[in-house]
């Protein structure tokens, strides 16, 4: 009797957890498509009038209410910040694959010290990894922009892919590296062939990530962007602080699905890797 | 290559792999912590340069002394830094109690739910940080969801709930729950049913149950999860900033304050250097927990 | 064995050290030498951690000799990397590529060398027909069972006629039935390729049964090199003695010689008669007498035999077989095989009974060196 009780209660406050979790994102949703023009927390009937209107077309609404200042500065926001994510993802992929490779396949005496070096940029507050960058760049004399943002991503990047890439390498036998040496192909040979098919689920999920965080970083963009590189969270950051618009509900709205989209990928690929590696065609080259 | 020895072959491609991480990490993250490190003890300048002359005085104002010239003894910034402190706290302890209990909830599903309500977690891990925040705006501010469904409900509360304290706490607890969950469900998973069934069996009640073997065995996700939600939350201010307004400051903001609007940067790195050092120092004893707790259970 | 001819392989002084995580220096090779000779069947035995592995490793390249040389076919090979060596091992846990297929793997030494895909696909075929499995080019090594593996595993080191196949420990995942029915299908595989194996064990009936020549390893040392026979019946030394076959090793001291016999006083006070061959009086030996050697009754002429008496603790029937357990008055205990026990004797070997086990003076080895 008290047991059943308490495993009601149990359910109970999970089904809370997950309204907790849920509901705010679900309001968001619900609003960007009511169509009240002067108070968007009471419903005035479905719209797509705000999705209209931050693409810069002619609404109802936008003729006697200016709301968004100018779609230019939000596209280019967005053409920032996935210029710098892709290439952010690129770059801190490369670099923190060869480094899980190194640490995973080789014995050496900074072996420590180099973990240490890779968890540190991981710990470190957002706030303090944002202005002794933009320190160090005001100092070195590179201009704030693209590349400044660029640079600050990988910087701690390439830790959440040296993280999911070790994972993936570690679960690898490391006797198929050799026996494929033994059968006569040189390292290079050997990681196109043998190593990079083992581990490229890890090597697509350390990508999806590092996009995913270069995409959604506020903090250290805040700090290292310039006038002109203004990234996409910036940009609400600042839209928000000036005011709440019925457009930020619409704009929010397509950043969560897109980001969602993206981990569902991810995540469904992960799931189902050890399928696919047998289902996979038996010649990928 | 071809004249070199095996070790000699092996050595050239170690370094190979590893250069482009050296001078990533040490030149864009190790050598501006170092030039924040030299800017927190140089004189602030007139206009917001810095004069290179050797001033202490910046860590002294952070606990309240006076500089000398301008500023009379005063612990405006002492205040600021124990709030920080106290919500960061908070936001573990929240978390923690939020997360604990719908992570047995979770380990006790079929494979499928599971598996389920797993990704229902971790997915808002990856929805946009600021639109999660964002939320919680239209939510708490006095025209919001919460007083409108109140007035609904026929309460008429009118509660101020937005920048506050506890929407600061509720916006930081949002943001870290998967952190939180995530540890702690690992160690739950981990947990031998067999081990809580021992137990029972031996006599014990439900909640000597719970304080002598299960809470114990998920003392590593607990202390995992608390370390890595405590630490984003102590820096943070992007949540005070948008929930906390201008009377909830933590140290973040005020970093943010002193090199966007004072521009006072020695003093702003003085405010980053305390913040690292408290986040190493408690990195630091976590670490040592931990190896503690390996040499415990015998592990090399 | 008689491998009069030039060696695949020779290894002289072969020295590795490694050190653990605790920074304990361990000697997995301690002057190791052997030299294989072609088409030569070599296992090496031994306990794990005896440097067997490591031996093993170091001729195909995955680990560096501190010291040593080695050479493959007359060409030094301490500076050459793997891969371009002419050796191909089969792995313990075989090591097939998961994604690629059996074709794939089989054919893949081919593929790095350029081979192109035609003669690739028809050597590929029939290294799959030597090994029996013929046809299933297409399947993924996933989706086969572990001796279809272990054959997969096989035709891919065979395909490239490589100098020299190194096995390591490639039975042991396999159950008894099926590592019976390899064992022989791998001695028949090495003499129609007629290239010399090396062969990694810690099975000693393994060893026995398939090798021409026998490297027994313990402590990175080498301890007794042979034929099978030679080192079942004249173990080097106590260690060799102890780990091929079921052994009665008596430390004693030689009391009596004549011409042809010696008698000698265990250290616990049993008597035993070996021959005579180069013992002197008083002199420290060890002796062993396998448990199948024993017999119930006095085969031959009592003059050529001798026994142990002692009181049976134990007797287990194990088919065909029954194997006693004795002890003797002096304390000493003797395990003994009894083959045939007539119905009749078996009432002797019931526990607590006296019972004398007889043996011929000539079958009992004596191990020079008898202090260890």
């Amino acid at each position: 009797m008290m047991r059943r009780l308490g495993q009601n209660l149990l359910s109970g406050y999970s089904l809370l957890f997950f309204v907790f979790l849920y509901l705010p994102i679900g309001l968001i949703f619900v609003y960007s498509f009511n169509g009240n023009p002067l108070n968007m927390m009471i419903w005035g009937g479905f719209s797509l009038d705000w999705y209209r209107s931050i693409f810069g077309m002619a609404n109802s609404l936008a003729d006697n209410v200016q709301y968004i200042e100018s779609t230019d500065q939000l596209l280019g926001s967005l053409r920032t910040s996935l210029s710098v994510a892709l290439i952010t993802a690129l770059i801190s992929t490369v670099i923190g694959t060869l480094t899980a490779l190194a640490l995973a396949r080789f014995r050496f005496r900074l072996q420590g010290f180099y973990r240490m070096l890779l968890f540190m940029p991981m710990m470190m507050p957002d706030v303090v990894l944002g202005i002794s960058l933009l320190i160090f760049f005001v100092n070195i004399g590179i201009p704030l922009g693209k590349v400044s943002i660029i640079i600050g991503h990988c910087s701690f990047l390439v830790s959440y892919v040296f993280i999911v890439v070790s994972a993936r390498l570690a679960g690898m036998d490391t006797r198929l590296e050799e026996a494929s040496a033994d059968l006569g192909a040189n390292p290079w040979y050997t990681f196109r062939r043998i190593t990079l098919p083992m581990i490229l689920p890890g090597v697509i999920g350390g990508a999806l990530l590092s996009f995913i965080i270069s995409m959604d970083d506020l903090v250290i963009t805040y700090f290292i962007s310039g006038v002109d590189s203004t990234t996409l969270p910036v940009y609400i950051y600042g839209m928000i602080r000036r005011g709440i618009k019925p457009e930020i509900n619409a704009i929010a709205t397509l950043l969560i699905l897109a980001s969602l989209l993206i981990a569902a990928v991810g995540l469904y690929l992960r799931n189902r890797q050890p399928a696919a590696l047998k289902a996979e065609d038996s010649h990928g080259s | 290559m071809s004249g070199l020895t095996l070790q000699g072959r092996n050595r050239l491609r170690l370094f190979g792999l590893l250069s482009p991480v050296t001078l990533l990490i040490g030149g864009f993250f190790v050598a501006p912590l170092l030039i924040m490190a030299a800017y927190s003890l140089a004189e602030p300048g007139m206009y917001g340069g810095v004069e290179w002359n050797f001033y202490p005085d910046s860590f002294g104002r952070v606990l309240g002394w006076a500089d000398g010239s301008n500023e009379e003894f005063d612990i405006v910034y002492l205040e600021i830094i124990l709030r920080s402190f106290r919500i960061a706290l908070l936001t573990v302890l929240v978390s923690l109690l939020v997360c604990y209990p719908v992570a047995f909830w979770v380990s006790r599903l079929d494979a499928r739910k599971r598996n389920f309500f797993l990704f229902l977690i971790t997915l808002p891990f990856f929805a946009s940080l600021i639109v999660r925040l964002y939320a919680w705006v239209l939510i708490l501010r006095p025209s919001g969801f919460l007083n409108q469904f109140l007035h609904h409900l026929g309460i008429n509360a009118e509660l101020d709930l937005i920048y506050s304290e506890t929407a600061v706490l509720i916006g930081l607890v949002y943001i870290f729950i998967p952190f939180m969950f995530l540890p702690i469900y690992a160690s739950v998973e981990k947990l031998d049913r067999r081990l809580i069934e021992a137990s029972q069996d031996l006599g014990a009640s439900r909640w000597q149950t719970f304080r002598k073997v299960i809470l114990p065995l998920t003392m590593p996700g607990v202390a995992a999860g608390s370390i890595i939600v405590f630490i984003p939350s102590l820096g943070n201010f992007i949540v005070p900033s948008l929930l906390g307004g201008a009377k909830v400051l933590m140290i973040g903001s005020l970093v943010e304050q002193q090199f966007l609007a004072a521009r006072n940067w020695p003093f702003g790195a003085a405010l980053a250097m305390l913040l690292m050092a408290s986040v190493l120092v408690f990195l630091l004893l976590y670490v040592r927990s931990l190896s503690r707790a390996e040499a415990l259970e015998g592990r090399p | 064995m008689s491998h009069t001819n030039t060696p695949v392989v020779e290894i002289k002084a072969a020295v590795k050290h490694y050190r653990t995580p605790e920074g304990q220096a361990v000697r997995a090779l301690d002057g190791v030498d052997l030299s294989v000779g072609a088409n030569e069947f070599v296992t090496l035995l031994g306990p794990s951690g005896c440097g067997k592995t490591t031996l093993l490793r170091a001729i195909s390249g995955f680990e560096q000799l501190d010291s040593g040389s080695l050479i493959i076919q007359g060409q030094p090979m301490n500076d050459v990397p793997p891969y371009q060596r002419p050796v191909n091992t089969v792995f313990q846990s075989y090591a097939l590529f998961p994604h690629l297929s059996v074709g794939d793997n089989v054919g893949y030494a081919l593929e790095v060398r350029g081979v192109p895909r035609k003669e690739r696909d028809t050597r590929v075929g029939e290294a799959l027909e030597m090994v029996g499995m013929g046809g299933l080019q297409k399947r993924k090594p996933g989706l086969l069972s572990g001796g279809q593996q272990q054959r997969v595993a096989l035709a891919r080191a065979i395909v490239n006629r490589p100098a020299l196949l190194l096995l390591d420990e490639p039975l042991s995942a396999l159950d008894r039935h099926l590592r019976q029915s390899m064992q022989r299908e791998l001695k028949k595989l090495q003499s129609e390729l007629g290239i010399a194996f090396v062969f990694v064990t810690h099975d000693q009936e393994e060893a026995l049964t398939m090798s021409d020549r026998i490297v027994v390893l313990n402590g990175g040392h080498v301890q007794q090199i042979g034929r099978p026979e030679a080192i079942y019946d004249r173990p080097a030394n106590a260690f060799v003695a102890g780990f091929i076959g079921e052994s009665n090793l008596f430390k004693a001291r030689v009391s009596v010689v004549d011409d042809q016999h010696a008698e000698l006083v265990s250290d616990v006070g049993d008597t035993l008669r070996v021959r005579r061959g180069e013992l002197q009086l008083n002199q420290q030996v060890q002796v062993l007498l396998r448990p199948e050697q024993f017999h119930l009754d006095c085969p031959g002429s009592s003059d050529s035999h001798a026994w142990l008496e002692g009181v049976v603790e134990q007797t287990v029937f194990v088919g065909k077989d029954f194997e006693v357990s004795m002890r003797t008055p002096q304390g000493s205990q003797v395990k003994a095989v009894v083959r045939d026990a007539a119905r009749q004797a078996l009432q002797r070997l019931h526990a607590g009974e006296t019972l004398r086990l007889w043996y011929a003076s000539q079958a009992a080895h004596v191990l020079a060196g008898g202090a260890r």
